[in-house]
């Protein structure tokens, strides 16, 4: 996996951003650079002014089911940022829906690079980052 | 000898051929003018005079010589040898041939009178110079000629009274000469004037010669015309074709510049051209046309005779269409009327380059080309109306025959002692007999004895009268000896012209006989079978029915008063449509159409009006019976099973509502239930690291405090949820809007006044509702609520409530001025659980969701109409009587 330069985590579920904060900072290192959004909108904006660099890597965890913009709209706004930018983004798919439903719709998408289930664990990030 | 003769004679002819040849070469004058004939004169002269002149020649020239007088000689053989050499030598023009002749004679006149003492040949000379030019010149030059005598003579006269030394004053004194030449002059007056006489009548005659021949060619050209527009009318049988021949005829052989026909029509003042010959392609445009008042066209059309016109060019009638006439060379016309059977149809147009063309012979042959002309378009009218005739008689004949000899009718003819003349083919089909064996036949052997007297009698009856018939029915003896009964009638036509029989036209009943005797036997079987019939439809629970095509019953069961409330003999001759509920009215039409035309119903729903005013489903099933023309139904009341029908469709309706719902719960518990649940179980991973240390620890308690908090506020929610969706326990009661109102806005007094909110209510039309209260309360604190939290900033809430009543029950109207809320994206999730559509106000998204659950139960519904930044509109409606 290429370098992380920062985590961006939108949820509305407050308890749930602080429980992957802590897990991330834990196994990544309390400098790890972590950004939280209760809304989607705003993260978008955010991801829109990211350093344009081919070897910045920013990883998305997005919530599924959240109020006004729901994950999956999300996605749609994200979809119409220029190529570049999308190929600096690895978007992971983040609910704590058992739905195998929910997982399919994610795993069909081409942004999405994983579809995680909730809660994040220290395996998890392990698996994916570490190794 | 014979032969020397033709030898001599051939050679003269040799001689004057060429004589003529070279003088009268190249003459364009055609023999009826007299010029021709001056220079056919001038050749003969000529022919004649060469060897005519050697007599004169020879003897004077000698004498001339031997006198001493060699010049005359000289003159003598120059004059010849001109003469010849005018004669013979071509390449000379006949003018100035004849002025040399003239000029030479002229000269050898004076040479001789000068210089011979004798006048007379000399003065001889000079009056065949007068007889010549009159000749061969005119008669003016004759009297010029006599002129030149009388002067030349006077200047002899001169010569002599001068005394010069000339040998002509040798020979004469004055006197004597005067004497001599006034001779000369009377002569050659009296022969100019003489010759003037002579030939100016010979020009006279030639002249009319000249025009006698030309009138008879004319005539002979109009008789060839007329002769063979005669002869198209023998061979032709149609107008067109006559009409075209016409024009045709008369252009090529009556040499006309154009010759056309034109049809007259009347209503419309036009004439419009059939056929022509002779216009230019480009103008026969202009012969249809509309013809003018007192024009040549409505000339004929109104006198019925010619119209004449000699001199197109100064005709004032003609101003209009001299510019086509002079284009086209025309100077005269004749417009002829064409009848047909007496009545002016069109015309005849014909057109000539010549002046004065049409003068009276050629008027009346015209007329009587044109006469023909209309004479043949009657013969064609009177053939054609003729086949007509042939045609309707021959048609006649055969209908008539079909109709008898195909007839299934006997029909016979017997003479006044009973005996057959005639019999129609189906007399063998019907008694056996071939026509030969029929005629044979007398009417009274045929009959059967217990029927004669009876036909007997009513003959005699109408035998004195004429036209007279009488009906019957009798036996009669079939060939294989059994008796066949015959209906029919007998008229007497004796009288008739062509017929004279007794006429009969009778048909084969025996099986009508036949069954008439059965019948009598059945009825009382058929009557029985009637009753049961009527009793077992009357039995029937189902409506029996008949009914006529207009949709009258014809017959209706008892059950009629059961299912509808009216009795059968309250029914029949109603029609069933004036029963059929008005909504079904059209599709009711339309099947009855379709049963009409053939194609059996069943299973065919529609609902009537009961006596009492209530709806009767019914089922029918009905057929059209062509032979009795009239539909057979048996109808089923069906109004219960449509009852349960509808009770089971709201049932199954409720039951999907509910297991929507129940989808929709098991959703929400997926999200919204696991999520905090997903929580707990991430920060107990975390505590449960060995190498976690109290910092971590404690950051993993309160994540899990968290969490542990949203769970219980999930299931206080649901249990709220829950609770409503049990059905309604509570007791209704009568609540009263304005009181439900007040109390709320208390409940939110601070509220209210922060944010300057404005409540109007409007329960005029209604006020109250029987209804379970706490529902009621919850609803409306939830939609005021909702139009608080969403007002647009800066802009104070107003709020409208109104109540009215509705034919069903009763509705509520929650208006306000709030930011509103896009309905084509979320109407669908709109009153959804957790669905929340504004970032920036607080909520968890129940309160539309709780409100929703919370009318139905109630059993009421709820909808919404919402404009972005204008307002939303909530309209409930509950469908329950108001106390």
């Amino acid at each position: 996996m290429k370098k992380i330069n920062e985590f961006i985590i939108i949820d509305d579920d407050a308890t749930a951003n602080l429980l992957c904060g802590i897990i991330i900072k834990h196994i990544l290192g309390r400098d790890t650079k972590i950004k939280t959004f209760v809304l989607a909108d705003h993260a978008v904006n955010y991801l829109k002014e990211i350093p344009r660099d081919a070897g910045w890597n920013t990883v998305v965890f997005l919530d599924i089911n959240m109020p006004v913009t729901t994950g999956w709209d999300a996605l749609k706004l994200l979809d119409k940022l220029d190529e570049d930018l999308k190929k600096q983004l690895t978007i992971f798919m983040f609910s704590s829906s058992i739905d195998p439903n929910d997982k399919l719709r994610a795993m069909a998408n081409p942004l999405v690079f994983d579809f995680i289930e909730k809660p994040l664990t220290i395996d998890t990030v392990e698996r994916i980052f570490v190794h | 000898m014979t032969h020397v003769q033709k030898n001599h004679r051939s050679w003269w002819t040799l001689y004057k051929k060429h004589v003529e040849k070279v003088v009268l070469k190249n003459d364009p004058d055609h023999p009826a003018k007299v010029l021709y004939w001056r220079n056919a004169v001038f050749g003969s002269i000529l022919t004649y005079l060469t060897p005519l002149s050697l007599i004169a020649l020879i003897p004077s020239t000698i004498m001339a010589f031997r006198n001493g007088v060699a010049i005359i000689g000289f003159a003598d053989l120059l004059t010849f040898f001109t003469i010849v050499f005018i004669t013979v030598i071509p390449g000379i023009k006949v003018e100035l041939r004849k002025f040399i002749f003239i000029f030479i004679l002229y000269c050898l006149s004076l040479l001789l009178l000068y210089y011979l003492p004798l006048p007379g040949p000399g003065l001889l000379f000079a009056l065949s110079v007068t007889i010549f030019s009159s000749l061969i010149y005119s008669s003016a030059a004759a009297y010029y000629s006599a002129w030149i005598n009388t002067i030349t003579c006077f200047c002899f006269a001169l010569l002599l009274y001068s005394g010069a030394h000339a040998p002509v004053a040798a020979a004469y004194n004055l006197g004597a000469w005067i004497a001599v030449s006034s001779n000369l002059i009377l002569l050659s007056f009296a022969c100019a004037k003489c010759l003037d006489l002579l030939l100016s009548g010979l020009n006279a005659s030639l002249k009319e010669n000249t025009l006698a021949e030309k009138k008879l060619e004319k005539a002979n050209r109009l008789y060839y015309f007329i002769s063979q527009i005669n002869q198209s009318i023998v061979h032709l049988q149609d107008e067109s074709k006559l009409f075209h021949e016409s024009c045709q005829i008369a252009f090529s052989i009556g040499k006309f510049k154009m010759a056309w026909i034109g049809k007259f029509d009347e209503a419309h003042k036009k004439i419009e051209l059939l056929h022509q010959q002779g216009i230019p392609t480009a103008s026969i445009p202009l012969f249809s046309a509309y013809y003018e008042k007192n024009g040549p066209q409505d000339y004929v059309l109104r006198s019925g005779t010619q119209y004449v016109c000699n001199d197109v060019e100064n005709d004032l009638e003609l101003q209009s269409w001299k510019p086509f006439a002079t284009a086209n060379h025309i100077r005269s016309c004749i417009i002829l009327p064409i009848k047909k059977e007496g009545v002016i149809i069109g015309s005849f147009n014909i057109y000539s380059s010549e002046i004065n063309f049409f003068d009276e012979v050629e008027i009346a042959l015209l007329k009587e080309a044109t006469g023909d002309i209309s004479f043949a378009l009657d013969i064609f009218e009177k053939e054609k109306r003729h086949k007509l005739a042939e045609q309707l008689i021959i048609e006649n004949e055969n209908r008539f025959r079909t109709l008898i000899e195909k007839s299934t009718d006997v029909k016979t003819l017997s003479d006044i002692n009973g005996n057959y003349i005639y019999g129609s083919p189906s007399v063998t089909k019907f008694l056996g007999y071939t026509k030969e064996e029929f005629l044979n036949q007398s009417a009274f052997n045929l009959f059967h004895p217990d029927d004669l007297p009876n036909f007997k009698e009513n003959r005699t009856r109408i035998l004195e009268l004429a036209g007279k018939s009488f009906p019957f029915q009798y036996r009669v003896l079939h060939k294989n000896g059994s008796w066949v009964w015959c209906e029919g009638t007998l008229t007497n036509m004796l009288h008739e012209p062509g017929i004279h029989a007794f006429v009969s036209n009778f048909r084969d009943i025996t099986e009508r006989k036949d069954a008439e005797s059965t019948l009598s036997l059945t009825s009382q079987n058929l009557q029985n079978a009637l009753d049961d019939l009527q009793k077992t439809m009357d039995a029937s629970l189902d409506i029996i029915c008949s009914i006529d095509e207009e949709g009258k019953f014809i017959n209706i069961s008892k059950a009629s008063y059961t299912i509808l409330g009216y009795h059968p003999h309250e029914l029949i001759g109603k029609k069933y449509i004036d029963m059929v509920w008005e909504e079904d009215l059209e599709n009711t039409n339309q099947v009855s159409l379709e049963i009409k035309a053939g194609n059996p119903v069943t299973f065919f729903e529609n609902r009537y009006k009961h006596k009492n005013g209530n709806i009767v489903h019914m089922l029918w099933s009905s057929y059209w019976d062509n032979d009795s023309k009239l539909i057979y139904s048996t109808g089923k009341d069906v109004t219960e099973r449509k009852k349960s029908e509808t009770e089971k469709e709201k049932m199954s309706n409720d039951l999907m509502q509910r297991s929507q719902d129940l989808e929709q719960f098991s959703y929400m518990v997926s999200h919204n239930l696991r999520a905090p649940v997903a929580n707990i179980i991430g920060f107990a991973e975390l505590m449960k690291l060995e190498d976690s240390g109290p910092e971590l620890m404690l950051e993993s308690m309160k994540g899990m405090s968290m969490a542990a908090n949203k769970l219980d506020e999930f299931i206080r929610d649901l249990n709220k949820i829950l609770d409503i969706r049990t059905i309604v326990s509570e007791n209704k009661e009568p609540v009263y809007f304005h009181l439900l109102v007040e109390d709320i806005l208390l409940s939110i007094d601070h509220l209210i006044i922060k944010e300057h909110v404005t409540i109007r209510t409007d329960f005029k039309s209604i006020d109250n509702i029987l209804s379970v209260r706490s529902y009621l309360y919850s609803i409306f604190y939830n939609l005021i609520l909702n139009s608080i939290k969403f007002h647009k900033p800066g802009i104070s809430p107003l709020i409208e409530i109104t109540s009215t009543l509705t034919p069903g029950g009763i509705k509520l109207i929650f208006k306000d001025n709030g930011i509103g809320i896009d309905l084509t994206v979320h109407k669908e999730t709109l009153f959804g659980l957790y669905k929340r559509f504004h970032q920036h106000v607080e909520g968890k998204g129940m309160g539309l969701f709780m409100t929703k659950t919370q009318v139905e139960r109630l059993g009421g519904k709820i909808s919404i109409s919402s404009e972005v930044n204008k307002g939303t509109e909530f309209t409930i409606e509950f469908e329950c009587n108001p106390l």
